[in-house]
């Protein structure tokens, strides 16, 4: 739940973040004012899948501890 | 501040997002599990990168952009690359989940130390892998 939570931030937080890049109009290419509307949305949709992948990552592993032999065996 | 250079700072920062939720996630997984994981998120980028390219040549020779149009290839090969590496590691998660049902143990310093490496070589191909995407990025802002 808080992985999920963390990574719905993240996902806002940039999406929020690309809109804000994106209001300035374009300018000349080289300029560095503005950019195509394009941009942004491939950089927001290019880290929600690394955010898909990071849940991915972050499911724990079902292996089992290697039991312990008693002691005096 | 121009758009580009917002949105380069936006990806340091989720680097660094990454590298801190990796870092702990794989700081309790131990060594094994990370070795594993390490392993299986290389195996599965070294997979899709050559199929994504020759994917992505023919999916844009049939959607055919207009010439001056950079943006749709490099839209489509991140999907496409995506999309298999996404399913390669699920795939090779399952199979590795099924062949090693218990977690070996190792010495409490080489399962810190190892644990972390493994987490921090998972990072490093995270971040590799969203290098294009920055690629893009500042060459719109130079």
């Amino acid at each position: 739940m808080r992985q999920l939570l963390a990574i719905t931030l993240l996902v806002a937080a940039l999406l929020a973040d690309a809109a804000s890049a994106l209001a300035q109009p374009p300018g000349p290419p080289g300029s560095g004012e503005g950019m195509p509307w394009q941009v942004g949305a491939i950089f927001t949709g290019y880290w929600v899948l690394v955010a898909i992948a990071i849940a991915m990552l972050s499911k724990p592993s079902k292996r089992a501890e290697k039991p312990k032999k008693p002691e005096g065996e | 501040m121009s758009g580009p250079q917002i949105l380069s700072i936006i990806h340091y920062v989720g680097w660094g997002f990454i590298f801190l939720w990796i870092m702990a996630t794989g700081a309790r997984q131990g060594m094994w599990n990370n070795a594993l994981m390490f392993i299986n998120w290389l195996l599965a980028s070294f997979l899709a990168l050559p199929i994504s390219l020759p994917a992505c040549g023919l999916i844009v020779a049939a959607v055919q952009p207009s010439p001056g149009d950079v943006y749709t290839p490099f839209a489509i090969w991140a999907g496409v690359f995506w999309l298999l590496f996404l399913v390669t590691f699920l795939i090779m998660q399952t199979i590795t989940e099924s062949l090693s049902k218990v977690k070996v143990t190792f010495h409490p310093v080489a399962e810190t130390i190892g644990s972390l490496a493994f987490s921090f070589g998972v990072f490093l191909i995270l971040a590799g892998v969203t290098l294009p995407l920055l690629a893009v990025v500042r060459a719109h802002g130079s």
